[in-house]
């Protein structure tokens, strides 16, 4: 009788353990998927790239200073990688992409007949989309850092990490200029 | 000529303002009401102190006339006439109470009226009602339900946003769910009994031209098919349940920006359900029936304050949310090029 109980209680606790040993798992893929959405996002960009090239050639005045910024997005963009967490890496491509949004809306005060043309506002319409999908996408993968981090510090979860998943906490990205790109707020 | 009792001139001048409402058709002409409401003796509300008075005292010498007649064991004859005594006194004060209910629910749908002028909002009456039998059959949202199904209200609204405008209805389905309860009492003996159910939802449904046959549901109806998608939030995964006739499509459509301001419109609503039909409207539905709610701040009682809160735009903070949520969808799924 007592056997028994005893044996079913380990039973218990094996399930409890595997439980909780593939929660961390599905949690740390959450994290790496959010974090592959957040480049799949930022890689958007490099669609944008070329029609940006176009129009600041039309800013005469400050075309070497747009493609600098432009050359540097490229760059940045270029170290981005999905399987490594590189939250560095990623608040730089941020820094170019911000830099590039204020050189452009520095640029197109000089050029009121670009500012009004159809094309040019759908890339820059085009652009604050974009900029909001990665803010979101930034958000999303921050929910799953919390959610994964909850996961592998709460009891009993960290005893189980500490023996059998050996996983380490995972730094959220902090940028409050790229969470600020996410502009829609519900009001 | 007798005077009339201003209680009675007040019932009556409500009773026809009340006809004259679902008539008004813009804010100018509910003014016009206001400016009516204004000549009727101020403050507008029931004098009663009198009746209260006089419906109080027959109350107490009734329940005099219970306890003397209980204490000198008189005729029970008594007891009957102290009953009919109270229930002499109650219908006075059952009238007062009806007439202060009508004149609460007057005040409310003066408010509700001008709310829904101010959200460019228009109740239909059901002679103009859009058919809705293919709705009913485009989506499964309104094939719940065994045993009755039921549009209880429509209302067109029209929105209208910095890229994108469009009309759209909200509707208030009824629908009641017939069962039979098989009960056994102490002495082993089974009886049946049929049960009537009743459920609400409400919703919005609009043309969607830029996703079709998707299925986005925290509160789903049975009848959806398709293949389910996960998307990259855990959150929204634990919200909702996606279903869709091409993944590719869903995951097309759930863009980063698209899941956040679901996951925020479902924090807003309970049981929120979104679905895209092959037809190409979409069908939003939830179970808060307090989308369209307004309450005045002021009673008739205070006639200037409340037609300055009327002047005032209304605003229907939780209807706007969710346009604000549709006009988010439309962006981010419509092309820039």
């Amino acid at each position: 009788m007592e056997l028994g109980i005893l044996l079913g209680l380990a039973a218990l606790i094996l399930v409890v353990v595997v439980m909780i040993y593939n929660g961390i798992i599905t949690r740390m893929n959450a994290v790496e998927r959010g974090w592959a959405n957040v480049i799949t996002q930022e890689r958007q960009k490099n669609k944008m790239i070329p029609h940006l090239e176009q129009v600041t050639e039309q800013f005469k005045q400050h075309e070497m200073g747009l493609q600098s910024s432009i050359a540097e997005l490229r760059s940045g963009l270029a170290r981005l990688q999905p399987g490594t967490i590189d939250t560095a890496a990623l608040q730089q491509v941020e820094g170019s992409t911000q830099k590039l949004m204020q050189g452009l809306t520095i640029a197109v005060e000089a050029y009121p007949e670009l500012k009004a043309s159809e094309i040019f506002n759908n890339l820059m319409r085009e652009i604050a989309e974009q900029q909001e999908n990665i803010g979101a996408a930034i958000r999303i993968f921050n929910q799953n850092v919390e959610d994964f981090n909850n996961g592998i510090e709460v009891f009993p979860n960290s005893l189980v990490n500490s023996l059998l998943n050996k996983k380490t906490r995972v730094t959220p990205f902090h940028d409050s200029e790229a969470e600020a790109g996410f502009e829609y707020k519900l009001r | 000529m007798a005077t009339k009792n201003p209680n009675s001139a007040l019932a009556e001048a409500i009773a026809q303002f009340n006809q004259q409402l679902p008539q008004i058709g813009n804010k100018a002409e509910l003014l016009r009401l206001l400016d009516k409401l204004a000549l009727l003796p101020q403050p507008i509300r029931y004098h009663y102190k009198q009746r209260w008075y006089l419906c109080s005292a027959g109350l107490l010498l009734s329940i005099l006339v219970a306890v003397l007649t209980y204490q000198l064991h008189a005729d029970t004859l008594l007891y009957y006439i102290a009953a009919a005594m109270a229930l002499i006194s109650l219908i006075p004060l059952l009238i007062a109470l009806h007439h202060i209910h009508q004149l609460n629910k007057f005040t409310k749908q003066l408010y509700w009226q001008n709310a829904l002028l101010d959200n460019q909002l228009t109740l239909l009456k059901k002679a103009d009602w859009p058919p809705t039998a293919h709705w009913l059959q485009q989506f499964a949202e309104f094939k719940r339900g065994n045993y009755k199904r039921e549009f209880k209200q429509l209302i067109q609204g029209q929105f209208t946003g910095s890229e994108h405008s469009f009309a759209y209805h909200y509707w208030h389905f009824h629908y009641v769910n017939r069962r039979t309860e098989v009960s056994t009492n102490s002495k082993g003996q089974v009886t049946t009994r049929v049960v009537y159910d009743h459920f609400d939802r409400y919703g919005l449904i609009l043309p969607f031209a830029y996703c079709r046959n998707l299925f986005i549901t925290a509160f789903a109806a049975e009848g959806i098919k398709g293949e389910r998608y996960s998307s990259d939030s855990g959150r929204f995964n634990k919200l909702f349940q996606v279903r869709a006739a091409d993944t590719m499509q869903a995951a097309r459509f759930l863009k980063p920006a698209i899941i956040i301001a679901l996951e925020e419109q479902a924090a807003a609503l309970k049981q929120l359900n979104l679905a895209f039909s092959e037809q190409g409207e979409l069908c939003i539905s939830f179970a808060d029936k307090n989308v369209l709610d307004s309450q005045p701040a002021y009673g008739l009682d205070q006639l200037a304050l409340f037609r300055q809160s009327i002047e005032q735009p209304t605003a229907l903070p939780k209807l706007q949310q969710l346009l604000n949520t549709v006009h988010q969808l439309l962006r981010h799924s419509d092309s820039n090029f």
